[in-house]
């Protein structure tokens, strides 16, 4: 038989066996801000479990570092990534001192290395099977199904993360919700706004350069001075304006946050509009004109839905920027993920500042996938229907 | 629009700049009204100056070391030996691109500590993607008949990729250079949050003693320096383009 | 002298061209025709191996072509293309240079090369050898285009449709200032068209593909060739026989074959096309 070696897998393997023989698998800390004591995998695991985490750790390396069918290395990639996500929960509880509250158990640069390997193969073996659009959908779904399942049957709870969650738990929530309406409801203000504006500069020519320009400048400023910026006028009109304040508007707080991640968000949309409207075909056009369509008519009939993808795309790059964006709202008393994000930095408490940053990033992530999901249905039933 | 206009716009913004971080002073009045109970107008814990200068080495040195990287793993992919990494390497950039900076930086300082480092290693991760994603662009759109011309001729694989296909790219990875180092001036403000010597710090300190000057001259100065930055790049992009007879954007 | 025996390229399980064996003379036009897709362009392409062959030998003069590396052979032999692939970023002088300077010639050696070549295709050096191509007509970029494909003095110059993106009258300008240098270096040509018009005019050999297989291999005047019917020519332009009997200019040299007694010269067919009697061969 003829034995291959794949590239990636070369890579992948040796990641893995740096990461499973060298690096440590989880760190024991004494209390929540001393540094950690490092723990191997067979360390931090009863024997039996660390030995079987090893085997699958090494079979599947080695189906990924040979040319291996599809499926296979699809197998391998999945178990080895369940097994990982799995037993570092059975690392914090083997870890933790019985009846010891104080002691963090956290999974170390091995694991993280570990998973790292793992999801490459799996990417890798997802993006070769070109998978559609609804079927990328499906998996981010049972992925997120899966982490959730983990979850809720506490089987983490011993981790150290989990257990800043649970010191936390009410506003962990109340945070996330923030976080998610800011950037939701900023992207949505945008649209409303951006989409007009966008059509008015397609329209009207000589206002083009000069919006895009100003847009253009905005997003030069660095987003923590644009919301420190805003304290002040909003604080203003909350004092002011009678009635602002009773909807919220305060100086510092959700509101001049809100208003940054809108001004951010208009120039993607607004520029992809033009893009969008500009990249109809002039045939389209002046066929609808010559049947007879209102400009009204032309512009919900043909240019719009023409234009449809860029205008999405506009949209998308707003919805990951914005719900980066706003972990900074935090500095100004925002709210978001962010709050945990620089308490943890600033008490040097690493795991408050995980507590804060992989929702922002699954957040990002999933949002991502979903709308170049949406994009792409979008685009390829438009090529259907002319082809 | 005159032609002359926004050479002049840039000319008086770059005078403006160099009088602020020069004599900050000269402009206190102008900022007085921002602040309450006589707080200082002007930054004073630190020299604009230094820090402009020390925010500039700090997106440069990432910048550099992105540009390398980023330039490098795109050739490293569109070369025959490297062709099965390339559909990969698109998929790992689409997914780093939704890592938000400062969940970047935050993440750093556990592996690196405090200070400048993790906002070297933040701004490197992020500005590798418009550099990588751009330069493969670059590098994957080359007009075919140019480049069967190259072969044609007798260039060996490395002296195609020097003399051929790297100079045709080169409009396009500058761009990708520009974007990242306008993301990179705004991400570098984020590094003070982590004691990174940044213009961020004049921010910051603005936030905290609620001194709205402050916010506005460390805001407006990073602002100035994106704005030129851009400007100059975008000029260079243009003058490579152009002498290749097509348009950028 | 190029002499192909039994080339065959083959793509997993489509054989793109097929046992195909010719010998070129030197000092010769051999035009290839073909549809797309008969494998004219890969036959071309294995001469200065862009493409490797699945079988067969190449002979240049006598020595397998692949005895040096692939990017060596490709200096010796002018290689020119449709739309003449000229490097954008590059001067005209620096894209005629581009094998010279491969090849490591010295400076004045190489100024002077590119000096002979612009006039000798009317360009003149001072005025055009600092601008970049896009700033070149359709018709100057092709003259540079051949220019840089003859800048290292090649034997043999490797043609892929080097006409097909000319305006008709252009394509004649440049198909007579081909002739001529031909002639004037002595360079042995193999150019591949679609064109069969072309071809009559400027080969002293054509060969004839069809699905991979060279299916005739002659000269124009032969019956084989003349008798081809002939995939019609996109347009009737130029003239390409004489009012008694059809019988293309030779250039070169004399037809060495005369037409055989068993088919008078005055008995071709030749595609009506060429009945417009001495239109340019007078």
């Amino acid at each position: 038989m003829n034995i291959r070696f794949d590239k990636l897998g070369v890579v992948i393997a040796a990641i893995a066996a740096y990461a499973a023989f060298v690096a440590p698998f989880a760190t024991f800390r004494a209390n929540r801000i001393v540094p950690g004591q490092a723990r191997s995998i067979l360390e931090a695991l009863p024997t039996a479990t660390g030995a079987l985490l090893l085997v699958i750790i090494v079979v599947a390396a080695l189906i990924a570092l040979f040319k291996t069918p599809l499926v296979l290395r699809l197998v391998a990639s999945v178990v080895a990534l369940v097994a990982l996500a799995l037993l570092v929960g059975v690392a914090g509880t083997f870890l933790t001192p019985a009846g010891n509250t104080f002691a963090r158990i956290s999974p170390a640069f091995g694991f993280w290395i570990l998973i790292f390997a793992f999801t490459l193969l799996l990417a890798d073996v997802l993006t070769r099977l070109e998978l559609s659009p609804w079927a990328r959908v499906g998996v981010l779904v049972l992925a997120a199904a899966a982490v959730g399942l983990l979850l809720v049957s506490g089987s983490w709870n011993d981790l150290s993360i989990l257990k800043e969650y649970f010191n936390r738990a009410d506003s962990f929530w109340a945070e996330g919700s923030k976080h998610v309406t800011l950037a939701l409801g900023s992207l949505f203000a945008a649209v409303v706004i951006g989409l007009p504006l966008g059509i008015l500069c397609h329209r009207v020519e000589k206002l083009r350069a000069g919006v895009l320009n100003v847009l253009n400048i905005i997003q030069t400023i660095p987003s923590i001075a644009l919301f420190g910026l805003l304290i002040a006028p909003l604080g203003w009109v909350a004092i002011h304006v009678p009635g602002a304040a009773a909807l919220g508007i305060r100086g510092i707080g959700t509101a001049p946050a809100f208003v940054a991640l809108f001004l951010y968000s208009l120039l993607p949309v607004v520029a992809n509009t033009v893009v969008g409207l500009a990249g109809v075909p002039r045939a389209a056009n002046d066929a609808a004109r010559g049947m007879g369509m209102t400009d009204r008519q032309r512009l919900f009939g043909v240019e719009f839905p023409l234009a449809f993808p860029v205008i999405l795309t506009g949209i998308r790059i707003v919805l990951v920027q914005n719900i980066g964006l706003a972990t900074i709202a935090a500095l100004i008393g925002g709210g978001g993920f962010g709050v945990f994000v620089f308490q943890g930095v600033g008490q040097t408490a690493m795991d408050l500042v995980l507590l804060g940053a992989v929702p922002t990033v699954a957040l990002a992530f999933a949002a991502a996938i979903i709308l170049d999901a949406v994009i792409e249905m979008t685009t390829t039933k438009r090529r259907a229907e002319t082809a | 629009m005159k032609a002359w206009l926004p050479a002049l716009l840039r000319l008086a913004l770059v005078v403006l700049l160099v009088a602020f971080l020069t004599n900050p002073g000269w402009f206190e009045p102008l900022l007085k009204p921002l602040t309450e109970n006589n707080a200082p107008v002007i930054y004073n814990q630190g020299s604009l100056l230094t820090l402009t200068v020390l925010h500039l080495r700090t997106v440069l040195l990432a910048t550099v070391a992105a540009t390398i990287v980023a330039v490098a793993l795109a050739i490293l992919v569109t070369r025959p030996a490297g062709a099965e990494f390339l559909p990969l390497s698109r998929s790992l950039v689409n997914i780093g691109q939704t890592f938000p900076p400062v969940a970047v930086l935050a993440l750093a300082v556990p592996a690196v500590g405090f200070g400048e480092k993790p906002t070297l290693i933040a701004l490197f991760l992020y500005g590798l993607l418009p550099i990588f994603e751009n330069t493969l662009t670059g590098l994957t759109t080359l007009p075919a008949n140019v480049v069967e011309a190259a072969r044609g001729a007798g260039m060996t694989g490395w002296q195609r990729l020097l003399k051929v296909e790297l100079p045709l790219s080169a409009p396009i990875i500058l761009g990708g250079i520009r974007l990242s180092v306008v993301i990179g001036l705004a991400t570098a403000t984020i590094g003070s949050t982590v004691a990174a010597k940044t213009l961020g710090e004049v921010i910051i300190a603005g936030l905290l003693s609620n001194n709205l000057a402050f916010i506005l001259q460390g805001g407006l100065i990073v602002a100035a320096l994106a704005v030129l930055i851009y400007d100059g790049l975008s000029a260079i992009e243009r003058y490579t383009a152009r002498r290749m007879g097509s348009e950028a954007e | 002298m190029i002499e192909i025996e039994g080339i065959t390229k083959r793509y997993d399980t489509t054989t793109v061209v097929d046992d195909v064996s010719m010998v070129i003379e030197p000092r010769t036009i051999a035009v290839i025709v073909g549809t797309s897709g008969s494998g004219k362009t890969t036959l071309l392409r294995m001469i200065n191996r862009l493409v490797e062959p699945t079988a067969g030998i190449i002979k240049l003069d006598g020595a397998d072509n692949r005895s040096v590396p692939g990017y060596e052979l490709r200096r010796s032999i002018g290689y020119a293309i449709q739309g003449h692939g000229l490097f954008p970023h590059r001067t005209v002088a620096q894209n005629i240079a581009t094998v010279p300077v491969l090849l490591g010639w010295d400076k004045d050696r190489i100024n002077a090369r590119v000096d002979e070549l612009m006039t000798l295709y009317q360009l003149d050096p001072q005025a055009y050898g600092p601008r970049y191509p896009h700033e070149l007509s359709g018709g100057q970029q092709q003259r540079v285009g051949v220019a840089r494909a003859l800048a290292a003095e090649p034997n043999v110059l490797l043609m892929d449709e080097p006409f097909g993106a000319l305006d008709p009258i252009i394509r004649t300008k440049a198909q007579e200032d081909l002739l001529a240098i031909q002639k004037r270096f002595g360079t042995t040509i193999i150019l591949v068209t679609h064109d069969m018009e072309e071809a009559v005019h400027m080969g002293d050999k054509i060969a004839v593909m069809d699905a991979g297989k060279l299916v005739q291999y002659a000269r124009p005047a032969e019956p084989a060739i003349s008798s081809r019917p002939w995939s019609a020519p996109a347009k009737g332009r130029s003239g390409c026989c004489r009012s008694d009997g059809c019988v293309t200019r030779w250039r070169t040299a004399p037809p060495r074959a005369k037409p055989s007694a068993a088919t008078p010269a005055s008995a071709t067919h030749w595609p009506s096309y060429c009945g417009r009697a001495g239109r340019r061969y007078r």
